[in-house]
């Protein structure tokens, strides 16, 4: 067990050396220089000033060492500085991550608890027209491109019905009532995806264990039909669903990027977008980084997390 | 056999399966057909036959714990205590299940919930019937778990069933299965999945509870040698029906038909000594699907004769014993063209091939 | 939930659906998807109007006799350009799939051929691709690569190509200790010929179908990044940037948006539902049992 452990961390190391280097050196092929962009068209034309911003930014040192330069900031938490509005990235990226994570934790929370119920309805009824519909559900929930239906959610409940605000953000510690309300279309738009993935694999496990004996002897015990599906199916098939939440982290919050532009959200993945349209690089290896470090993060939280909720593995 | 009297008479059994038929997939596979077996208050019978001869499918007809979206039960009666259970709600059945009559399944390795300690597995079954307090709840699982042998209770009820060995395992759900003091227990195949030692030793704990109990037990087996000396008496299944009953010793003493031999002599640890120990029954019980029109045994039957082909036979009382000893053969019947099994000793070599035997089948 | 327990003493079995491409969502399935190709093949022959001539006389005009679909705000006419823009979305779900598939198989089939370092390498590069969300990655290479629909196509391709790698990698290594495979080794058959007349047609089943998953994926980050403006550039009829421009009119003409999003949902749904189905075709026991 220790050895996994160790074996684990090693390996996620490796993983995240690697994806700093990607992070890092995306903004390297890059079209146009970084000083350049900064000094926009005029400044272009002023050497000098060209010269003396290169020399400030550090790009005549070579890519290696300016690689390991950033590593070592990052390490000591130091991102650097936007090339867009100057203030430190750190800061920047903490202040963009609240309204992310707070869109991300409800399209999860709406996702599980759509999910679950149809997936075991779906399973139960194998083979009917009911397990036809969970089906087609969660295959729609997949396909659905989240940011139309955020679009068509807002169109009926916002412009039409006029039940729910349009767009825009307020930190839940401010007026969480408003906050959620204001969240809710974004993170139901944003759940589909997840609920279609976690409604196959519910149903997809709770069939698997439906078969098994303990099951038939949980019946002969005389316990309600919906104690053996619940309590003896259900608590059997949700370990892979602890899964698929957990390696779904991060890619719900990157997914939520183009949610985020359609609801005013001023969350990370708008700000990756606006760092794109204005070639602010420092910003995008940053927030890269970020996100494939949350991946990463999830994904060996969600290992720990399987192990302590499988008896299982505990002891063997 | 004849049919029983109304279902009140005094000496009503405590389970009659009365002319049960169990199918799958839309009837075309017909796993128990028209079976007839009484099971007395206290009594333990055994109900022997191959894999795939319809006795675990008769079992679970008895709780309804099949498919019941490809599972026909019926047409026949499960009369339980005179109620017949195919009749009852859901809930109805529930309320028996555990309570009145509580199943012991073959592998204790798929059988207990990984997920869930011990404990509360054995718990589950008393709360399904039961209202305990939280006290009196934990005693009893104790009690249950001291009753059937298992060593330091307080703490292995908090396990997890990977903890256990098989042989502690099988003890787990023989405790889940006496929890609720059922009046019936159905144990199914629950030697196959251990070695031998441990199969000696949970017998003897079935036969010490049954005893001290007043249960009644169907012990549900391919082996022979698990019937002997459990049971009082014994119903022999092939393909579906039921091939021979008798009083246990009187099976062992005089079994009558071809069958009951083959189990016999491929029974591993009868005393008798036998000079070719385990010799398998030739060839496979027929498909279910599309069963032989005379007697089923008749393909794999040394013994047949002409007749075996033509007709099936009823399940008639063997001449030699009680009107208790019934068997399904021609050969053990005094019928034209049948009886020339009557006073076989099943140990004597056969002289009576398949082939002289019907080459004298004439008169 | 209905239908938890239901037990009637004498049974009549329940109908049941069958499962495949034979079931009603497979045959929905097959009905989208040969919709979408026909549409894309022939849409310069069934397409009611050129893609980007502008009707001066009818801008974001609803549904009509003239426009079923209604205009955009430049008077061009919504369902020709649907319909172009599928041809824009195959080409990206095809061409990204087609790349991801070619790059991963190939690192698949190298790294669990060879094993050991080889494979320990390009299975952590896989890791760290796939550590990045595909969106994320698929971003930041369009803004390397700036926006066209060629630079999609690889994006979208690197992003997907760690799947591919994970797959194959893993067939290879439950395929390379079957006994044929160790035969043709002991036969002396070289590593080459093992991979493609042993190892190959193995790991097709399972390749196909997720490519077939990811054709519909990649249509849907075409759209997202179209949508973001970092995708296909107008005047080009992409489904992402006519969502685009009809979010910009979401009140004045909903039906933009509206249609828009229902041709990525309906070409999306057709492909994934093919999956679905395909699965359930190649491996029958992973749907119900009994």
């Amino acid at each position: 067990m220790r050895n996994f452990y160790v074996r684990r961390v090693l390996t996620a190391l490796v993983v995240l050396f690697i994806v700093s280097v990607i992070s890092f050196f995306i903004a390297f092929v890059l079209p146009g220089d970084t000083a350049t962009a900064m000094l926009g068209e005029e400044g272009g034309l002023d050497p000098e000033r060209y010269a003396y911003l290169r020399e400030q930014l550090g790009l005549n040192k070579p890519l290696v060492v300016r690689y390991f330069e950033w590593v070592g900031g990052v390490l000591t938490g130091d991102f650097g500085v936007s090339l867009r509005t100057n203030e430190p990235i750190g800061p920047a990226l903490l202040r963009r991550l609240g309204p992310t994570m707070q869109l991300a934790m409800m399209a999860m929370v709406f996702a599980v608890c759509v999910a679950i119920p149809v997936g075991v309805v779906a399973a139960v009824n194998s083979r009917t027209w009911v397990d036809t519909a969970g089906t087609l559900l969660a295959l729609t929930g997949i396909a659905i491109p989240a940011f139309w239906l955020g679009i068509m959610l807002m169109l009926f409940f916002a412009v039409w019905l006029k039940w729910l605000p349009p767009s825009g953000y307020v930190p839940i510690w401010e007026n969480p009532l408003e906050s959620i309300r204001l969240m809710i279309m974004p993170a139901i738009a944003l759940a589909s995806g997840l609920m279609g993935v976690i409604i196959r694999q519910v149903r997809a496990a709770m069939l698997d264990v439906l078969t098994e004996d303990f099951i038939t002897a949980a019946r002969s015990k005389g316990i309600t039909e919906r104690q053996v599906i619940l309590r003896h199916g259900l608590r059997n098939s949700l370990l892979p669903v602890v899964t698929i939440i957990g390696l779904q982290m991060g890619h719900v919050m990157a997914g939520a990027a183009a949610l985020e532009v359609v609801f005013s959200i001023p969350g990370l993945g708008r700000l990756a977008v606006d760092s794109i349209f204005f070639r602010d690089f420092t910003m995008i290896q940053a927030i890269m980084l970020l996100f494939a470090f949350i991946v990463l993060l999830s994904s060996f939280v969600t290992d720990m997390v399987y192990a302590r909720l499988d008896p299982r593995i505990r002891y063997d | 056999m004849t049919v029983s009297g109304p279902a009140r008479s005094p000496d009503r059994p405590l389970l009659h399966l009365d002319d049960l038929h169990t199918s799958f997939a839309q009837g075309a596979i017909v796993a128990v057909e028209g079976i007839d077996l009484r099971v007395g208050a206290g009594e333990s019978v055994g109900l022997v036959g191959e894999s795939g001869c319809g006795k675990s499918a008769a079992a679970k007809s008895i709780l309804r714990l099949h498919d019941p979206r490809n599972t026909r039960i019926g047409p026949g009666r499960i009369l339980f205590e005179g109620r017949d259970l195919l009749q009852l709600s859901d809930e109805g059945m529930r309320k028996i299940r555990g309570r009145e009559i509580a199943m012991i399944f073959q592998d204790p390795m798929t059988a207990l919930d990984p997920v869930m300690t011990v404990g509360d597995q054995i718990a589950e079954c008393l709360d399904a019937h039961e209202r305990l307090s939280a006290t009196a709840r934990k005693a009893r699982i104790l009690e249950l778990m001291k009753l059937v042998g298992i060593p330091s209770p307080a703490t292995r009820m908090r396990c997890y069933p990977h903890q256990f060995s098989g042989g502690m395992r099988q003890r787990i759900m023989i405790a889940i299965a006496l929890s609720c003091r059922p009046k019936l227990i159905l144990a199914d195949e629950i030697t196959t999945a251990l070695d031998v030692t441990l199969q000696a030793q949970v017998l003897e704990l079935i036969r010490s509870l049954r005893d001290s109990m007043q249960l009644a037990t169907i012990m549900i087996t391919h082996d022979l040698g698990v019937v002997a000396g459990m049971t009082d008496r014994v119903y022999v299944m092939y393909a579906g029906q039921i091939v021979e009953t008798a009083a246990t010793d009187d099976l062992f003493a005089r079994p009558a038909m071809p069958y009951t031999w083959g189990l016999l002599r491929s029974a591993p640890d009868l005393e008798a000594p036998v000079v070719e120990r385990m010799v398998p029954i030739e060839g496979m019980p027929p498909s279910l699907a599309d069963p032989p029109s005379g007697c089923r045994f008749a393909p794999r039957c040394p013994y047949g004769r002409e007749i075996c082909e033509r007709a099936a036979p009823p399940l008639a009382p063997n001449p030699v014993s009680g009107p208790e000893h019934a068997a399904r053969c021609w050969g053990t019947q005094q019928v034209k063209g049948g009886g020339w099994l009557i006073g076989h000793d099943w140990r004597a070599p056969n002289s009576d091939t398949p082939t002289s035997g019907k080459a004298g089948t004439n008169a | 939930m209905t239908d938890v327990s239901t037990h009637t003493p004498h049974y009549v079995p329940r109908p049941r659906t069958t499962r495949g491409l034979r079931s009603p969502l497979g045959i929905l399935a097959l009905v989208l998807v040969v919709l979408i190709l026909g549409v894309a093949i022939f849409c310069g022959l069934i397409a009611p109007y050129d893609p980007n001539k502008q009707d001066y006389n009818a801008f974001l005009e609803g549904p009509s006799a003239a426009h079923w679909l209604g205009t955009d705000h430049l008077g061009r006419d919504l369902l020709s350009r649907l319909m172009y823009g599928s041809r824009v979305a195959l080409m990206v779900g095809f061409g990204a799939v087609g790349f991801a598939m070619f790059c991963g198989v190939t690192l698949g089939l190298l790294a669990g051929y060879s094993r050991g370092f080889l494979d320990d390498a390009i299975m952590r590069v896989v890791d760290a691709i796939l550590a990045f969300p595909s969106v994320m990655l698929a971003l930041g290479i369009m803004a390397a690569l700036g926006p066209g629909l060629s630079t999609i196509i690889i994006a979208i391709g690197i992003a997907d190509m760690p799947l591919f790698a994970r797959l194959t990698r893993s067939q290879v290594l439950s395929v390379r200790e079957r006994d044929f495979v160790t035969a043709a080794l002991a036969m002396g058959a070289r590593a080459p010929r093992i991979i493609i007349r042993h190892i190959l047609p193995h790991i097709l089943g399972p390749v196909i179908a997720l490519a077939t998953l990811q054709v519909g994926h990649a249509i849907l980050i075409e759209a997202v990044l179209s949508f973001l403006g970092l995708g296909v550039q107008p005047p080009t009829a992409s489904w992402g940037a006519i969502l685009k421009s009809g979010f910009d009119y979401l009140e004045l003409a909903p039906w933009i948006s509206a249609f828009s999003g229902l041709a990525i949902l309906m070409t999306v749904l057709g492909v994934t539902l093919l999956e679905d189905a395909l699965r359930e075709q190649m491996d029958p026991k992973s749907g119900a049992k009994t």
